[in-house]
Protein backbone atom coordinates (compact mmCIF):
# COMPACT_ATOMS: atom_id res chain seq x y z
CA UNK A 1 0.00 0.00 0.00
CA UNK A 2 1.37 3.40 -1.03
CA UNK A 3 0.19 6.56 0.71
CA UNK A 4 0.69 10.19 -0.29
CA UNK A 5 1.07 12.48 2.74
CA UNK A 6 0.47 16.18 2.10
CA UNK A 7 1.16 18.75 4.83
CA UNK A 8 3.15 21.98 4.83
CA UNK A 9 4.65 21.04 8.21
CA UNK A 10 7.67 18.79 7.85
CA UNK A 11 7.26 17.66 11.43
CA UNK A 12 3.60 16.79 10.91
CA UNK A 13 4.51 14.75 7.83
CA UNK A 14 7.02 12.85 9.97
CA UNK A 15 4.38 12.31 12.67
CA UNK A 16 1.88 10.98 10.15
CA UNK A 17 4.45 8.75 8.48
CA UNK A 18 5.54 7.38 11.84
CA UNK A 19 1.90 6.59 12.61
CA UNK A 20 1.54 4.93 9.20
CA UNK A 21 4.68 2.88 9.82
CA UNK A 22 3.26 1.74 13.16
CA UNK A 23 0.24 0.26 11.40
CA UNK A 24 2.31 -1.42 8.69
CA UNK A 25 2.33 1.21 5.95
CA UNK A 26 5.93 1.90 4.99
CA UNK A 27 5.65 3.03 1.37
CA UNK A 28 4.94 6.75 1.49
CA UNK A 29 5.38 9.87 -0.61
CA UNK A 30 5.52 13.37 0.87
CA UNK A 31 4.19 16.67 -0.47
CA UNK A 32 4.79 20.01 1.24
CA UNK A 33 1.97 21.95 -0.41
CA UNK A 34 -1.18 21.44 -2.41
CA UNK A 35 0.39 21.73 -5.83
CA UNK A 36 3.12 19.24 -4.91
CA UNK A 37 0.38 16.89 -3.75
CA UNK A 38 -1.44 17.11 -7.07
CA UNK A 39 1.79 16.67 -9.02
CA UNK A 40 2.76 13.65 -6.88
CA UNK A 41 -0.68 12.09 -7.37
CA UNK A 42 -0.38 12.42 -11.14
CA UNK A 43 3.17 11.04 -11.21
CA UNK A 44 2.80 8.13 -8.78
CA UNK A 45 0.30 5.26 -8.44
CA UNK A 46 -0.81 5.78 -4.83
CA UNK A 47 -3.52 3.90 -2.98
CA UNK A 48 -4.58 6.63 -0.56
CA UNK A 49 -4.00 10.30 0.16
CA UNK A 50 -3.76 11.93 3.57
CA UNK A 51 -3.91 15.69 3.23
CA UNK A 52 -3.88 18.67 5.53
CA UNK A 53 -6.42 21.45 4.98
CA UNK A 54 -4.33 24.61 5.32
CA UNK A 55 -1.41 24.48 2.91
CA UNK A 56 0.31 26.97 0.61
CA UNK A 57 -0.07 26.91 -3.18
CA UNK A 58 -3.35 24.99 -2.99
CA UNK A 59 -5.17 24.02 0.18
CA UNK A 60 -6.47 20.55 0.96
CA UNK A 61 -9.95 21.34 -0.26
CA UNK A 62 -8.57 22.44 -3.62
CA UNK A 63 -6.43 19.31 -3.79
CA UNK A 64 -9.48 17.12 -3.22
CA UNK A 65 -11.55 19.03 -5.77
CA UNK A 66 -8.86 18.81 -8.42
CA UNK A 67 -8.20 15.12 -7.90
CA UNK A 68 -11.89 14.28 -7.99
CA UNK A 69 -12.19 16.25 -11.22
CA UNK A 70 -9.90 13.68 -12.86
CA UNK A 71 -12.48 11.01 -12.11
CA UNK A 72 -10.31 9.35 -9.48
CA UNK A 73 -12.09 7.63 -6.64
CA UNK A 74 -8.94 7.16 -4.59
CA UNK A 75 -9.57 7.34 -0.82
CA UNK A 76 -8.67 10.82 0.43
CA UNK A 77 -8.57 11.49 4.16
CA UNK A 78 -8.41 15.07 5.40
CA UNK A 79 -6.06 15.29 8.42
CA UNK A 80 -6.60 18.62 10.12
CA UNK A 81 -7.50 20.58 13.22
CA UNK A 82 -10.47 22.07 11.37
CA UNK A 83 -13.36 20.08 12.77
CA UNK A 84 -16.33 22.42 12.76
CA UNK A 85 -19.45 21.06 11.15
CA UNK A 86 -19.44 23.54 8.27
CA UNK A 87 -15.88 22.62 7.39
CA UNK A 88 -16.54 18.91 7.54
CA UNK A 89 -19.55 19.37 5.26
CA UNK A 90 -17.47 21.39 2.81
CA UNK A 91 -14.82 18.69 2.76
CA UNK A 92 -17.34 15.92 2.16
CA UNK A 93 -19.02 17.91 -0.61
CA UNK A 94 -15.63 18.35 -2.25
CA UNK A 95 -15.18 14.59 -2.28
CA UNK A 96 -13.20 13.77 0.86
CA UNK A 97 -13.62 10.11 1.82
CA UNK A 98 -13.11 10.66 5.54
CA UNK A 99 -11.87 13.06 8.14
CA UNK A 100 -9.16 12.65 10.81
CA UNK A 101 -8.85 15.42 13.35
CA UNK A 102 -5.58 16.34 15.03
CA UNK A 103 -4.51 15.22 17.55
CA UNK A 104 -4.82 11.56 16.60
CA UNK A 105 -3.04 8.38 17.59
CA UNK A 106 -2.11 5.29 15.58
CA UNK A 107 -5.37 3.55 16.56
CA UNK A 108 -7.38 6.47 15.15
CA UNK A 109 -5.38 6.31 11.93
CA UNK A 110 -5.65 2.54 11.70
CA UNK A 111 -9.44 2.77 12.01
CA UNK A 112 -9.57 5.20 9.09
CA UNK A 113 -7.24 3.14 6.90
CA UNK A 114 -9.16 -0.07 7.56
CA UNK A 115 -12.33 1.48 6.15
CA UNK A 116 -10.83 1.79 2.70
CA UNK A 117 -7.93 -0.56 2.11
CA UNK A 118 -6.47 -3.73 3.55
CA UNK A 119 -3.21 -2.87 5.29
CA UNK B 1 20.10 27.08 28.90
CA UNK B 2 16.55 26.71 30.21
CA UNK B 3 15.15 28.75 33.03
CA UNK B 4 13.31 27.08 35.85
CA UNK B 5 9.77 28.17 36.53
CA UNK B 6 9.58 30.59 39.46
CA UNK B 7 6.16 31.44 40.74
CA UNK B 8 5.88 34.79 42.46
CA UNK B 9 4.75 33.97 46.00
CA UNK B 10 2.90 37.28 46.09
CA UNK B 11 0.80 36.51 43.02
CA UNK B 12 -2.83 36.14 43.89
CA UNK B 13 -4.30 32.76 43.19
CA UNK B 14 -7.90 33.38 42.34
CA UNK B 15 -9.72 30.27 43.46
CA UNK B 16 -12.49 30.92 40.95
CA UNK B 17 -11.09 29.37 37.80
CA UNK B 18 -12.74 30.17 34.49
CA UNK B 19 -14.64 27.19 32.98
CA UNK B 20 -12.52 27.41 29.84
CA UNK B 21 -9.51 26.25 31.81
CA UNK B 22 -10.65 22.66 32.04
CA UNK B 23 -11.12 22.44 28.28
CA UNK B 24 -7.67 23.79 27.49
CA UNK B 25 -6.11 21.56 30.14
CA UNK B 26 -7.70 18.37 28.86
CA UNK B 27 -6.93 19.22 25.24
CA UNK B 28 -3.30 19.90 26.12
CA UNK B 29 -3.07 16.55 27.84
CA UNK B 30 -4.59 14.81 24.83
CA UNK B 31 -2.26 16.48 22.35
CA UNK B 32 0.84 15.52 24.30
CA UNK B 33 -0.43 12.02 24.94
CA UNK B 34 -1.53 11.16 21.40
CA UNK B 35 1.09 13.00 19.37
CA UNK B 36 4.17 12.61 21.58
CA UNK B 37 3.18 9.71 23.80
CA UNK B 38 3.98 11.86 26.84
CA UNK B 39 2.15 11.88 30.14
CA UNK B 40 1.86 15.39 31.51
CA UNK B 41 0.55 16.64 34.83
CA UNK B 42 -1.31 19.87 35.49
CA UNK B 43 0.65 21.06 38.50
CA UNK B 44 -0.96 24.45 39.08
CA UNK B 45 -3.32 27.06 37.71
CA UNK B 46 -2.76 30.75 38.22
CA UNK B 47 -3.84 34.03 36.71
CA UNK B 48 -1.71 36.87 35.52
CA UNK B 49 -0.08 39.52 37.68
CA UNK B 50 3.17 38.46 39.25
CA UNK B 51 3.88 35.52 37.00
CA UNK B 52 7.64 35.44 36.62
CA UNK B 53 8.51 32.41 34.57
CA UNK B 54 10.62 32.76 31.48
CA UNK B 55 10.97 30.27 28.70
CA UNK B 56 12.97 29.70 25.56
CA UNK B 57 10.31 28.86 22.96
CA UNK B 58 6.68 29.99 22.76
CA UNK B 59 4.00 29.00 20.29
CA UNK B 60 1.33 31.67 19.88
CA UNK B 61 -2.03 31.45 18.17
CA UNK B 62 -4.97 33.82 18.14
CA UNK B 63 -8.70 33.30 18.46
CA UNK B 64 -11.32 35.53 16.87
CA UNK B 65 -15.01 35.57 16.19
CA UNK B 66 -17.00 34.00 19.01
CA UNK B 67 -14.05 34.30 21.40
CA UNK B 68 -11.27 36.85 21.12
CA UNK B 69 -8.01 35.84 22.67
CA UNK B 70 -4.57 34.33 22.40
CA UNK B 71 -3.14 30.98 23.35
CA UNK B 72 0.53 30.75 24.28
CA UNK B 73 2.41 27.50 24.83
CA UNK B 74 5.84 28.06 26.39
CA UNK B 75 8.61 25.66 27.24
CA UNK B 76 12.35 25.29 27.55
CA UNK B 77 14.60 24.64 24.61
CA UNK B 78 15.61 21.32 26.17
CA UNK B 79 12.02 20.19 26.22
CA UNK B 80 11.59 20.98 22.54
CA UNK B 81 14.75 19.02 21.78
CA UNK B 82 13.31 16.00 23.61
CA UNK B 83 10.08 16.28 21.67
CA UNK B 84 11.82 16.72 18.33
CA UNK B 85 14.26 13.87 18.95
CA UNK B 86 11.51 11.28 18.71
CA UNK B 87 10.67 12.40 15.17
CA UNK B 88 14.04 13.39 13.83
CA UNK B 89 16.09 10.46 15.11
CA UNK B 90 18.69 12.84 16.49
CA UNK B 91 18.46 15.33 19.33
CA UNK B 92 18.70 18.92 18.13
CA UNK B 93 21.21 21.14 19.87
CA UNK B 94 19.67 24.40 18.74
CA UNK B 95 16.22 25.79 18.08
CA UNK B 96 16.08 24.65 14.46
CA UNK B 97 13.35 25.05 11.86
CA UNK B 98 12.06 21.58 12.79
CA UNK B 99 11.84 22.58 16.45
CA UNK B 100 9.94 25.74 15.54
CA UNK B 101 7.68 23.70 13.29
CA UNK B 102 6.93 21.23 16.09
CA UNK B 103 6.07 23.91 18.63
CA UNK B 104 3.82 25.61 16.10
CA UNK B 105 2.01 22.37 15.34
CA UNK B 106 1.50 21.51 19.01
CA UNK B 107 0.14 25.00 19.64
CA UNK B 108 -2.14 24.71 16.61
CA UNK B 109 -3.49 21.37 17.81
CA UNK B 110 -4.12 22.57 21.36
CA UNK B 111 -5.88 25.64 20.01
CA UNK B 112 -7.83 23.77 17.37
CA UNK B 113 -9.06 20.97 19.59
CA UNK B 114 -9.92 23.39 22.39
CA UNK B 115 -11.96 25.79 20.27
CA UNK B 116 -14.26 22.97 19.14
CA UNK B 117 -14.99 22.04 22.76
CA UNK B 118 -15.58 25.43 24.35
CA UNK B 119 -19.26 25.47 23.44
CA UNK B 120 -19.01 28.83 21.71
CA UNK B 121 -20.07 29.16 18.09
CA UNK B 122 -18.07 30.93 15.43
CA UNK B 123 -14.56 30.76 16.90
CA UNK B 124 -11.88 31.17 14.26
CA UNK B 125 -8.28 30.16 14.80
CA UNK B 126 -5.38 32.15 13.43
CA UNK B 127 -2.10 30.85 12.12
CA UNK B 128 0.44 29.81 14.74
CA UNK B 129 3.60 31.80 15.24
CA UNK B 130 6.65 30.80 17.25
CA UNK B 131 8.90 33.04 19.28
CA UNK B 132 12.32 31.71 20.19
CA UNK B 133 14.73 33.46 22.50
CA UNK B 134 16.35 32.34 25.71
CA UNK B 135 14.51 33.71 28.72
CA UNK B 136 11.82 35.62 26.82
CA UNK B 137 8.45 36.56 28.22
CA UNK B 138 5.10 36.85 26.51
CA UNK B 139 2.74 39.42 28.01
CA UNK B 140 -0.95 40.05 27.51
CA UNK B 141 -2.78 43.35 27.44
CA UNK B 142 -4.01 44.48 30.87
CA UNK B 143 -7.61 44.17 29.66
CA UNK B 144 -7.27 40.45 28.95
CA UNK B 145 -8.45 37.82 31.39
CA UNK B 146 -5.50 35.44 31.63
CA UNK B 147 -5.42 31.89 32.88
CA UNK B 148 -2.06 30.13 33.21
CA UNK B 149 -1.79 26.36 33.28
CA UNK B 150 1.46 25.03 34.70
CA UNK B 151 2.29 21.56 33.45
CA UNK B 152 5.05 19.14 34.36
CA UNK B 153 6.44 16.25 32.35
CA UNK B 154 9.61 14.17 32.28
CA UNK B 155 11.16 16.67 29.89
CA UNK B 156 10.51 19.59 32.21
CA UNK B 157 7.87 22.22 33.01
CA UNK B 158 5.88 24.17 30.47
CA UNK B 159 2.91 26.50 30.48
CA UNK B 160 -0.24 27.01 28.48
CA UNK B 161 -1.55 30.55 28.83
CA UNK B 162 -4.92 31.68 27.62
CA UNK B 163 -5.64 35.38 27.49
CA UNK B 164 -9.08 36.40 26.31
CA UNK B 165 -11.90 38.88 26.46
CA UNK B 166 -14.71 37.34 28.40
CA UNK B 167 -17.79 36.83 26.20
CA UNK B 168 -20.57 38.96 27.63
CA UNK B 169 -22.77 35.91 28.22
CA UNK B 170 -20.02 34.12 30.13
CA UNK B 171 -19.17 36.94 32.56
Amino acid sequence: MKVLVADDSGVMRKIIIRALNSVGVTDTIEAANGQEAIDAFKANPVDMILTDWNMPEKNGLEVVTEIRATGSEIPIIMVTTEAQKSQVIAAIQAGVSDYLTKPFDSDDLRAKLDKFVAV
Amino acid sequence: MSTAVVLDPNASKNRTVHPFVGTFASCTEKVFSTMLGWDIVLADQTQSRGFLSKYDVSGIIGFSGGLRGTLVVSCSAEMTYSAAESFLGARPTDITDDVVDLVGELTNMIGGSSKDRLGIAGIELGLPAVVSGIGHRVSFQPSAHVEILHFLCDAGPFTVEIGFRLPSAAK
